[in-house]
């Protein structure tokens, strides 16, 4: 398994894979801590795409190895219907595998999976080395000005 | 796409339009997700919405510390994409986001602060074209999207929202 699956974000979003006979099955159980509209319990959409985006990952792992280093170019996703606070499944496909990029797409559902909420297509850039980006470092807060830019 | 450097100023102007205080009350609520994400906004105009935000922690994708998910990012641009919808239009209405392409420029690190500012450019009939930018205090970018959302999507209005759940 990879180290994604023990991460905070993974017991943030209380996100499983299960090893099922069609495929690898991954969940989230949201709670109120994923809600975008309050009044009708929905979830955000960005947590929606950040769950997808991480069955993404895994899938790209599952699939051509757990030490594969690879970092997220973009995600296109589309809602199909409201997602409401109740566990949501995904599965992710290997749309293409090239030498440098990866092409996953995913769908989720919550009652029926002939009925999805949400599907995205998110594409990789497959890392030779430990970084996210290539030629770019992250933006760390320790880099920052002390008292920031906004300071009086 | 117009990039453009946030307003920096930390509140909004004396002549700020009155559904301004509505839509800034959404943030100093007690909206789970906004206040994990320590979301403030500094400027509030139909031509364009500005926010700023901290990366939890929660969104480390390798332990303690280190790189954010970019999931992150998401999160940030939805919720301020709508937030430009709402300031465009200039009255309450349900809206809900149609799809979101968003790319990444830039990885970030857990406690960072970002700034994401967003307009709603387009209205054609009953969706709302948006297009935004988060980038880091030092203007550097970190991602950029562009969404679609339907206004009137059938939902309560945004001004139900911000007066919570049990009003």
């Amino acid at each position: 398994m990879t180290r994604f699956i023990d991460s905070p974000l993974r017991h943030w979003l209380s996100f499983e894979a299960i090893e099922t006979g069609d495929g690898r099955l991954y969940s989230m159980t949201p709670g109120d801590a994923h809600v975008g509209n309050p009044l009708i319990k929905a979830l955000h959409g960005g947590v929606v795409s950040t769950f997808l985006e991480l069955a993404a990952l895994h899938e790209l792992k599952r699939a051509l190895g757990s030490e594969t280093n690879a970092s997220a170019i973009n995600i296109n996703i589309d809602y199909l219907k409201s997602v409401k606070l109740a566990p949501i499944f995904a599965r992710a496909r290997i749309a293409k595998a090239g030498r440098r990029l990866i092409f996953v797409d995913c769908v989720a559902w919550q009652d029926n999976e002939d009925t999805p909420v949400a599907k995205a297509a998110c594409s990789f850039l497959h890392n030779k080395r430990r970084s996210n980006l290539p030629g770019e470092r992250p933006t760390s807060p320790r880099e920052q000005h002390p008292g920031g830019i906004f300071s009086p | 796409m117009n990039i453009r450097q946030p307003r920096m100023s930390p509140s909004n102007s004396s002549d700020a339009p009155p559904w301004a205080d509505l839509m800034k009350s959404f943030f100093s609520g007690s909206h789970q997700l906004f206040a994990a994400l320590d979301m403030e906004p500094s400027k509030i105009a139909a031509d364009e919405v500005c926010v700023f935000a901290t990366i939890p922690a929660f969104f480390s994708c390798e332990g303690e510390g280190g790189c954010a998910h970019p999931g992150a990012y998401t999160i940030i641009l939805d919720t301020v994409f709508g937030f430009s919808v709402f300031a465009k239009i200039q009255r309450p209405q349900a809206i809900a986001t149609i799809n979101l392409k968003t790319d990444y420029l830039r990885p970030i690190e857990i406690g960072a602060k970002v700034i994401c500012s967003a307009e709603c450019f387009a209205i054609n009939g009953n969706i709302a074209r948006t297009r935004g930018q988060i980038v880091d205090y030092d203007g550097r970018p970190l991602a950029s999207a562009a969404g679609a959302f339907m206004i009137g999507s059938g939902g309560p209005d945004f001004a139900r929202i911000a007066e919570g759940p049990h009003a």
